[in-house]
């Protein structure tokens, strides 16, 4: 294989991982909460997981402590409707991006991209919203009095009722975070074989990069 | 980064390294030397005796469970509500404890609260009461023989739970109906139920008087002046599903006065339900008064100077401090989550159990009334949601503020693994210093609730070590069978290594009651009596008599053989219940087999020895 065709297969090769990654976190979730307490400990610390379409570990045994705590829980999230669409739609529109004849195929990348991450920031900002609510609109009349409304760490750790509460991103998060990157690389490195294959007189790689940067063309990957 | 201080940092590892690992060591060590102190205070060597006997309530094993403290050791367990055939207790019909237990109700219960009897603001040795929760009964053991003395059924209530006695005379105890009815008037309509508190003479436990009102009475506590009387009460709502027994934001303690209560009665300001004396609290105004504090509180606990009453928030963080005396409410420090029970330590410390929390909170409760926000003390963690907490003689004017016991609700791995069900979980606490420490961690059966603990030396006078024999008990030599129709009686001796008769022939389908007494004078030599497939066990310990009843069924030869290992020639130690069709000829039982062959027992000592 030609050093010609092993830059033209490279974003293709990119945007497939991506897809199989985006494919993969479908199944995989995005992100933890654990809940650790005097009875709740080491391995029996209380587990939550958000996957793209559903809630995963110890729900049952959270509701039955809400009775106590009088959290709001919502039984589904609105995410849970449409993110699987929005990271199925991602990891397609990356391949077929990638496909597209070289001029346009880094700029295809770079809208799926930035479609994913659209979507993204979307999802995680209802979630913080969603949070707020969890501690915030609570069931009065079940109050454990004593417990000030709260608002659980996104990430991080912090104090609630009995509760030493941690989030953190879970794998399919981080596939996610890994596809885009992957789908921007792509982007990138297709900018560089369009530019490669037709070069502008008097400027050398780097400066045309920094150009585009400059010039806001990048600016989507960003 | 240059070569010389690749060097340097080379050199400094090791030392590093050595310095996390001595830091580990000595943590390790620490603990080690923690652990090892621990075990030096829980240790009692054998042959000798601990401190203090820890009598714990067994919940749904109907009966109570003995310690010893600080060892932690299972003495004992005396069933109370339920048959322990081991023990001979209740399981034979015919016998004393069974026709007890059967009269007063089902043959199980659920046991909450034991309550130590007191004479001048100390625990006396005398007597131990429990509630039935499930059965609304109370029953009284005689603390010379640990065993049950009396059991009565508490008319017009309905979950028979918080029990005390009355202080400082404890010429009642009380009991709560937790659950509401209509006691009045059997009806099912919500809006007619009332509670009712119940005072029953402490000895003969008869129902002297009741107290109703709307609401619901839980945990109980006396004042220590023979005034009044507090207990919790959660459903001041009156509802009938969870969430409307927590809808108010304040239900209450109540205060009854006693003294009024009892001048009522004798003007005659009572209804009679059930041939019991009910007052409505309603028509004799402050016979009852309601305290507010924070919704649904749980433990009720008057300190041991008496000047409070101490309501814990379950629900609310708090506890509420109430002045005995003016019913008024004097604080409410924040302790923790989930506050459910408070027990003292004689130095003005107050602990509170937190469920929620998992833990035990030592605060000082002048300080709590001050209200300067510095009244917590210590927590420490235990394993896991903790109900009842008690320290010893926390109930009378004298705690001794040595030792602490914290009942937990789940064990969750403290213990070998047993399968899905565990055991329950208690811990010992040393509360003598300034900070609290968990000592040791021991199991029982299902469920105790919550505890007392009495020193050895108030009973050392009053133990039974033998029963005295009754006059009206077979003597050994004259064992006998009288046979009135088809009722056989057999007056039976036991002792090492015999029973006397030896042989009983009965026709089929007569009526048999062995009397069986066990003429041993020396302690600890416990008879028993099984009848193979009659599935009659009893035991008898030395000087005791017990009954059972049976019908002889088909024709054979039934062994019956002592089921408490007692000598070299305990196997031996049997003879033959020999059944004969209707009709054959019996050979009658000739005499007392000692007469012929032994020397009757002296008071010292006997012929078997």
């Amino acid at each position: 294989m030609s050093n010609q065709s092993l830059k033209r297969g490279l974003p293709i090769v990119m945007a497939g991982v991506a897809a199989l990654l985006l494919l993969a976190s479908l199944r995989l979730p995005l992100w933890h909460m654990r809940l650790e307490a005097p009875q709740y400990r080491d391995e029996e610390a209380l587990k939550i997981a958000v996957f793209p379409n559903r809630y995963g570990g110890d729900m049952r045994e959270i509701s039955v402590l809400n009775q106590y705590i009088g959290v709001h829980v919502p039984r589904a999230l609105p995410q849970f409707g449409w993110l699987p669409y929005l990271l199925a739609s991602g990891a397609a529109l990356g391949l077929a991006a990638s496909l597209l004849n070289v001029r346009y195929r880094g700029g295809a990348l770079g809208i799926a991209c930035g479609v994913l991450a659209v979507g993204v920031i979307v999802a995680a900002g209802q979630a913080k919203f969603q949070m707020h609510n969890i501690g915030h609109k609570r069931d009065q009349r079940t109050v454990l009095a004593g417990v000030h409304d709260f608002t659980p760490p996104f990430l991080g750790t912090s104090k609630i009722a009995q509760f030493t509460v941690s989030s953190s991103f879970g794998l399919g998060a981080w596939l996610i975070g890994a596809a885009m990157t992957l789908q921007i690389g792509a982007a990138w490195a297709s900018r560089k074989i369009s530019t490669s294959s037709a070069p502008r007189p008097s400027s050398t790689r780097k400066s045309c990069c920094k150009e585009s940067f400059e010039t806001g063309q990048f600016a989507y990957q960003i | 980064m240059t070569l010389k201080s690749y060097i340097v940092l080379a050199a400094l590892m090791p030392l590093a390294f050595t310095a996390c690992n001595s830091d580990h060591t000595s943590k390790k060590e620490k603990a080690a030397a923690q652990a090892a102190s621990a075990a030096q205070q829980v240790y009692v060597p054998p042959g000798k005796l601990d401190e203090y006997y820890a009598i714990l309530s067994g919940g749904q094993s109907g009966g109570v469970f003995v310690y010893g403290i600080p060892s932690c050791r299972f003495i004992k367990e005396i069933p109370i509500f339920e048959p322990r055939a081991g023990l001979g207790y209740a399981n034979n019909p015919g016998s004393e404890s069974y026709k007890r237990l059967a009269a007063s109700g089902p043959m199980w219960g659920d046991t909450h609260h034991p309550v130590l009897s007191q004479t001048e603001g100390r625990y006396d040795g005398k007597w131990l009461w429990i509630n039935d929760k499930a059965n609304d009964r109370v029953a009284k053991i005689d603390l010379r023989t640990f065993e049950v003395a009396e059991i009565k059924m508490v008319p017009n209530i309905q979950g028979a739970h918080g029990l005390a006695a009355y202080l400082p005379s404890c010429k009642y105890v009380f009991v709560n109906g937790e659950l509401e009815t209509d006691a009045a008037g059997d009806s099912t309509d919500a809006g007619k139920y009332r509670s009712l508190i119940a005072f029953l003479d402490a000895q003969t436990l008869e129902t002297k008087f009741q107290v109703s009102f709307i609401g619901n009475a839980d945990i109980a506590s006396s004042g220590k002046d023979g005034r009044f009387v507090f207990v919790t009460m959660y459903n001041t709502e009156n509802a009938v599903t969870s969430e409307g027994m927590i809808e108010r934001d304040r239900d209450a303690v109540g205060a009854i006065d006693v003294p009024l209560a009892e001048k009522a009665l004798t003007e005659g300001k009572f209804s009679k339900i059930n041939g019991v004396p009910v007052i409505e609290s309603e028509k004799v105004p402050g016979v009852l008064t309601f305290i507010p504090v924070p919704k649904n509180p749980h433990g009720c606990n008057v300190t041991p100077d008496g000047k409070y009453v101490l309501a814990s928030g379950k629900l609310s963080p708090t506890v509420t401090i109430i002045d005995a005396k003016t019913l008024k409410v004097v604080a409410e420090p924040e302790v923790g989550l989930g506050p459910l029970h408070t027990t003292f330590d004689g130095r003005g410390n107050a602990y509170t159990s937190l469920f929620v929390d998992s833990q035990i909170v030592k605060w000082n409760i002048d300080k709590a009334v001050a209200g300067k926000g510095d009244h917590i003390l210590d927590r420490v963690d235990v394993h896991y949601n903790v109900g009842h907490t008690k320290a010893a003689g926390a109930d009378t004017s004298h705690p001794s503020g040595d030792w602490l016991i914290s009942l937990n609700k789940l064990s969750k791995g403290m213990f070998l693994p047993v399968g899905p069900g565990m055991p329950e979980s208690q811990e010992l606490v040393d509360i003598s210093g300034e900070k609290m420490r968990v000592v040791a961690a021991f199991p029982s059966l299902p469920e105790p609730h919550d505890a007392v603990m009495i020193h050895r030396k108030v009973l050392e006078n009053y133990f039974v070590q033998t029963y005295e024999v009754p006059p009206t008990a077979t003597k050994f030599g004259e064992e006998k069978v009288v046979r009135n129709g088809n009722k056989v009686d057999v007056f039976m001796t036991c002792i090492r290594s015999k029973f006397v008769p030896e042989t009983v022939e009965v026709h089929e389908g007569d009526q048999v009651t062995v009397h069986l007494t066990n003429v041993e004078t020396v302690r600890d030599m416990t008879h028993g009596i099984a009848i193979s497939k009659v599935g009659i066990n009893l035991a008898v310990d030395p000087g005791q008599t017990a009954e059972t009843t049976f019908t002889a069924g088909k024709p054979g030869t039934y062994w019956y053989y002592c089921t408490w290992f007692c000598s070299a020639l305990h196997l031996e130690m049997r003879g033959r219940l020999l059944v004969k069709a209707a009709g054959e000829p019996l050979n009658e039982y000739i005499g007392p087999m000692a007469k012929q062959n032994t020397v009757a027992p002296t008071a010292k000592g006997n012929g078997y020895e």
